[in-house]
């Protein structure tokens, strides 16, 4: 079966991994191992430099994109120990997929007035005054008298 | 005992059963043993109707007299019941009278209750009867008879006592008022209720007689006994606000009754009017109305503030109906209004941070320093302090009035300008000065008992300007309480602080750069993932339809709420 190698610098948790001229390494034809899981599977190759340079695999016949655990080598074969990126590999429906967001990086995807722990203050605080426009004036102050009866 | 039991979903007191309980019908009588019971087979069988027969008294358990019973209600419900019959018997001549041979009575139908006029008793007899309920035809449709349940509600009512309202033992016996005819007074002080399970066993209540020996089936009981329900939901997700007003001052006052007239004098004619009054020509032309001619002297203080805007035209001051030769300007409204202006509050980080951690403070001249809520204020249009003052006593009531649009989007108070007073704190703000010395020590002895029970209080009216006291407390990270101000009371709230502020505790926010790619923002909004770009941590996926290995769809979710970097959509 075909499988191609890659070295991508994307996060493990990108949904879309960077893949194409420039970090594809090598097109290589293998089988896999005996008694090797679809999730967790083990390639054999013939031996290849550009193998070494490689942390990342796409096998077409298993419709899937792998992360290489491990390269072993005897005889001049090459065994890739590798695990599946479900992201990748299921990335197109993924999108379709409707969730309860927890978190965004987008403000405009959130609502920050949500009672958050994450948010850090210090101990200090900031003070300040407003005062209103008006106020009591005692510069001003006037006496009231009172008399009994009309004037 | 009374007992409270629910009925088709209302809830009816049981009232208390007196006497002894006859079975008529062998056939539902005591059985330890429940068998199976078939009104319809019995019907064919015995070519008559079964039933059962129960002598009721009823009494005032208040007074223990006899109350007599003019009519009675059988409620029922059943899924097999069709129609309900009954027999009456009454006791009269010292003797029960025997069961009528002709078929049972059929009642009026009146919305699932069928009124029965009791007749044909002497009013002394009234009290006691019995009763017989049957059913007259079972749905065929509903084979075999062991499906639902039926019951009969029995209230028997009585017209001579209006419990309508007041009596507590009314209150369980509810039932729909279109059902009464005008001589009935319905929720009559007892109700009973016997009700049948779907064997036909009666059930068993506690206070019915020992030789009550139904099996108790499972009883029709009203919501709260049974299972949870739904509910709920219907919420209007709307929250309209309407406006209060802005508090009027009185419309008529002490000038306009000319009981007295009061005035805005400068030092200077103060001084002159004191002149007058111990001169030789006051004591000479007064006519003597009253034994201290200072009487006409009710009331002298002074008032932080200019009051020129009430000033009316300068004319004589009048002693005792005696001319004192000094001109003084008058006042015009004994009621005035004293706006302190408005001012508004922005959000200082636009996250919780400004209503959580957040303490809004506002020190009001002769009250002291009290908390606002910084929902009402934070991001609000406009906060507006308020006195309404009274010039004769110096008492006010300070207003804060906001205006502010709400995150349901209407504005507190409704649309339009409206603004609404939120806060109302009372006080006086006259320092009043004594004439005499015995004005004096009257004042002062007043104002030692209104000092102390100041606290939380205005104790206003006297020679002392008095003020609420108020602790404005602020709650700092090691969660110290702070007092702002303290005991407002005496000649201090005429030394205070006389412009009003507002004081606002901030936390100060601790944010790194590039938050929201590395923790992100709270959302709790559902979104299609395919429309969000960078970090996202779900919540909950509504619906994993991913045609993935069971496995995978596990480490998936996993990633999904750990936190995935979604890419940047076209």
């Amino acid at each position: 079966m075909q499988i191609k190698f890659y070295k991508v610098k994307d996060d493990k948790r990108a949904l879309i991994k960077t893949l194409n001229s420039s970090t594809l390494q090598a097109t290589l034809t293998g089988s896999i191992k005996k008694d090797t899981s679809i999730i967790d599977p083990v390639f054999e190759v013939s031996y290849s430099a550009d193998v070494f340079t490689s942390n990342y695999i796409h096998v077409p016949a298993f419709g899937r994109y792998y992360f290489i655990n491990n390269i072993t080598a005897s005889q001049q074969r090459l065994y890739i120990a590798c695990h599946v990126d479900v992201l990748m590999s299921y990335s197109d429906q993924i999108d379709t997929l409707d969730c309860v967001i927890e978190r965004q990086e987008h403000r405009s995807r959130c609502d920050e007035y949500i009672n958050d722990r994450a948010y850090m203050s210090e101990a200090r605080f900031n003070i300040r005054t407003i005062p209103f426009p008006h106020k009591f004036n005692k510069a001003s102050s006037s006496f009231v008298l009172t008399t009994g009866g009309e004037s | 005992m009374a007992k409270m039991m629910s009925f088709l979903g209302q809830k009816i007191m049981i009232g208390e059963l007196v006497g002894d309980i006859c079975y008529y019908n062998t056939a539902l009588s005591y059985q330890s043993t429940p068998t199976y019971f078939d009104p319809f087979k019995y019907m064919q069988d015995n070519g008559g109707y079964p039933g059962t027969d129960h002598e009721y008294r009823f009494y005032d358990p208040s007074t223990e007299d006899n109350d007599p019973v003019f009519s009675i209600t059988i409620l029922y419900a059943s899924d097999t019941l069709v129609r309900v019959g009954y027999k009456f018997r009454s006791y009269t001549g010292g003797a029960w009278q025997p069961w009528p041979v002709t078929e049972p009575l059929i009642p009026a139908w009146d919305d699932g209750y069928l009124h029965a006029d009791i007749t044909n008793i002497t009013e002394e007899d009234r009290w006691r009867f019995g009763l017989w309920i049957t059913y007259v035809s079972v749905a065929s449709e509903y084979q075999p008879y062991n499906v639902g349940d039926w019951g009969f509600a029995l209230f028997h009512e009585n017209m001579y006592r209006d419990f309508a309202t007041g009596d507590p033992q009314v209150d369980g016996a509810e039932f729909n008022d279109s059902l009464t005819p005008p001589h009935y007074i319905p929720g009559s002080y007892q109700t009973i209720y016997q009700m049948f399970d779907h064997l036909g066993y009666q059930m068993n209540f506690p206070g019915f007689g020992e030789e009550w020996m139904g099996t108790l089936m499972t009883p029709i009981d009203g919501p709260e006994d049974d299972d949870s329900s739904p509910a709920g939901g219907g919420g209007q997700y709307e929250f309209p606000s309407w406006g209060i007003g802005i508090s009027e001052l009185p419309s008529i006052n002490i000038i306009d009754s000319g009981i007295a007239t009061m005035w805005t004098p400068s030092p200077a004619q103060v001084k002159n009017l004191m002149h007058f009054l111990w001169s030789d020509d006051f004591f000479d032309n007064i006519i003597k109305l009253v034994a201290d001619p200072l009487e006409n002297i009710i009331q002298f203080g002074v008032v932080p503030f200019d009051l020129s805007s009430w000033a009316g035209t300068a004319k004589e001051v009048k002693i005792g109906n005696v001319g004192s030769g000094v001109t003084m300007t008058p006042l015009t409204e004994q009621y005035i209004s004293y706006d302190m202006g408005s001012l508004s509050i922005r959000e200082a980080w636009g996250n919780c941070l400004d209503y959580n951690n957040t303490k809004v403070s506002v020190f009001v001249p002769y009250v002291g320093t009290f908390d606002l809520t910084p929902d009402e204020v934070m991001n609000c249009d406009r906060v507006n302090l308020r006195y309404n003052i009274d010039l004769f006593s110096g008492d006010f009531i300070a207003e804060i009035y906001v205006k502010k649009r709400m995150p349901s989007g209407r504005y507190l108070g409704g649309d339009g300008d409206n603004e609404v007073p939120m806060y109302h704190k009372s006080g006086n703000l006259m320092t009043k000065f004594p004439l005499t010395g015995a004005n004096y020590g009257r004042v002062y002895t007043s104002i030692l008992s209104g000092a102390a029970n100041a606290i939380g209080q205005a104790a206003g009216g006297n020679f002392l300007g008095a003020a609420e006291a108020a602790a404005g407390a602020v709650l700092n990270a090691n969660s110290v309480p702070v007092e702002r101000s303290g005991q407002y009371t005496g000649v201090s709230a005429a030394l205070g602080a006389t412009a009003p502020y507002l004081i606002l505790t901030q936390p100060v926010q601790v944010k790194p750069g590039k938050y929201g790619k590395m923790e992100g923002y709270p959302s709790f909004i559902t979104y299609q993932l395919g429309t969000l770009e960078g970090f996202t941590k779900v919540l909950s996926v509504i619906d994993n339809k991913v045609s993935a290995t069971d496995p995978e769809k596990e480490e998936l979710e996993r990633l999904l709420h750990e936190g995935v970097i979604l890419p940047e959509r076209d």
